[in-house]
This record gives C-alpha cells, sequence and structure tokens, in this order.
C-alpha cells in the first residue's frame, strides 16, 4: 500500500521538468520564430491549454484526501487487462 | 524573433521578397496521432468503468487516474507544440540577392544557409500526388553550376509560381551585375 503522497510528489517532479521543457521551447520559439498572428496565436493556445489543464486539476487536488493509501496494483483493474475470472 | 528588415548581412539596396513555409497540410498527421493520443486516456477511463464500475469510486484510484491522465496530456500537449515549432521554424526567406535556407531540426539544432541570386543556374518545382495538385503545394530546387542540388523547398505551396519569380530575381540581378557602374 502506497500513499497517494509519494504519487503528488512524482506528479510535481514531472511537472517541474515539464515546466523547464516548456520554458526552453518558449525561447526556442520567440528567438527563432517570426514575429506573425500565427506565431502570437498558436504559443498563446498552447498556454491557456497547459494552464487550463494545471490549473484544474490543482482545483481538482484541493479536494483530495492525500493519506489514503493504495495499491500498486488495483484489484479492480484485473479484468480489464484479463477479462472476468 | 527574427526581423525580416535585420537580416544579417544585408546590403543597402537588398529587399526582402517574400518567405516561405511548407504547406500547413503536412501538420495534419501530427495532428491526427496527437488526437489519436488524446483519447486513450478517455478510451482507458470508458473501458475500466466499463469492467469495473465501481474502480474510480474506491478512494485514492480516480486521484491516480487524474495525476496519470493530466501528465500524459501535458507532454502530448507539449510534444505536440514541438513539432508545431519544428514546422514553423523551417522558412526560406527570397530577398533580391539572395535566398535564405533556415532549417530547425529538433528544439536545438539549426541550420541557416545562404545562396547568392547570381548564381543560380537553374530552378525546377514539382508538383506530385493527387492531394498536391488539388493544394497545390510541391517542392521547388534550386541549382547552381556545382553538381550537388544547393537548396529544396519541400512541400512550399505555389511551387510553380515560387520558381518562375526566383529565376526571375536571379536574371534580374546578374543584369545589374553585368551593367558597369557610371561614374560622372
Amino acid at each position: 500500500m502506497v500513499s497517494l503522497t509519494l504519487f503528488l510528489i512524482v506528479w510535481i517532479v514531472l511537472l517541474a521538468i515539464y515546466g523547464i521543457l516548456v520554458l526552453v521551447t518558449l525561447i526556442q520559439m520567440l528567438r527563432h520564430g517570426l514575429p506573425s498572428t500565427s506565431a502570437y496565436v498558436t504559443t498563446f493556445v498552447f498556454l491557456l491549454v497547459m494552464a487550463g489543464v494545471v490549473i484544474g486539476t490543482s482545483i481538482y487536488f484541493t479536494g483530495v484526501d492525500w493519506s489514503v493509501t493504495v495499491n500498486v496494483v488495483p484489484e479492480g483493474l484485473l479484468p480489464f487487462f484479463f477479462g472476468e475470472s | 524573433m527574427i526581423d525580416l528588415s535585420k537580416l544579417p548581412g544585408t546590403a543597402a539596396d537588398e529587399e526582402n521578397v517574400f518567405f516561405l513555409r511548407s504547406h500547413w497540410l503536412i501538420l495534419l498527421p501530427i495532428a491526427i496521432g496527437f488526437l489519436i493520443v488524446l483519447v486513450l486516456p478517455f478510451a482507458v477511463w470508458f473501458g475500466v468503468n466499463a469492467s469495473n464500475p465501481e474502480f474510480f469510486g474506491t478512494p485514492g484510484y480516480a486521484t491516480l487516474y487524474v495525476l496519470g491522465a493530466s501528465i500524459f496530456f501535458l507532454y502530448a500537449w507539449l510534444f505536440l507544440f514541438q513539432s508545431f515549432i519544428d514546422y514553423f521554424l523551417d522558412i526560406w526567406i527570397i530577398t533580391t540577392h539572395r535566398v535564405i535556407d533556415i532549417q530547425q531540426t529538433g528544439l536545438f539544432g539549426r541550420t541557416t544557409s545562404e545562396l547568392l541570386l547570381d548564381r543560380v543556374q537553374d530552378v525546377s518545382s514539382e508538383v506530385k500526388g493527387f492531394i498536391h495538385t488539388i493544394f497545390d503545394y510541391g517542392d521547388v530546387r534550386v541549382q547552381t553550376a556545382g553538381e550537388k542540388e544547393r537548396f529544396v523547398f519541400e512541400n512550399v505551396p505555389h511551387p510553380v509560381h515560387v520558381s518562375k519569380r526566383i529565376l526571375e530575381l536571379a536574371e534580374r540581378r546578374r543584369s545589374a551585375q553585368a551593367i558597369p557602374a557610371v561614374n560622372d
């Protein structure tokens, strides 16, 4: 049984790595892109969707009880992979 | 960002004629691939719900799903944007003096090549295939006196018009250089 907090920590670490990758990507876009409407619009849409997902999941996480523990291989998933026994 | 009015090595009388990118249609396979990837978390949700409707009701598993699906989506979204940048930052700039080829390879690779118009010997265009013909996009090949093809503009819109225009510019450039300057 593993605490949900551990998964949250892993999620935060992955999100931090993601943030670094986004920063590098944006720097490349700003440095080498042509100043055009399509450049601004696509970058804005990218950031908007990304922010929406991060904020949405963060709002969901505020209502989560992180002290709950879970099985790493949940029993309920076995029928999904192996069919009904 | 790149300022077209301040390209490196710009001559005093040099003007930008146009810049090219590959046709937007080449992004379609990437977009379709992304849509398929996007559907995966929802497919997992529906599949698990169908086989075990109470699974996500168990404390913790719905949260695990949200954690996994959100980070999966974010990375897929970033990958899509990086693929778009790889396409978006590949440009060809044609001025009255030269052709500049800027190719982005991944995030950290960038190759810039230049070709003076007065060295252009031959420009050919190729539109091959049903989709290419309908949407009028194809390849333009720019050849100098050397053996190897110097530039290939891949999947650019209106390739016939582009090749004609480059030939005109090259001829004009050679004519301008052949006329000796007259000093009073």
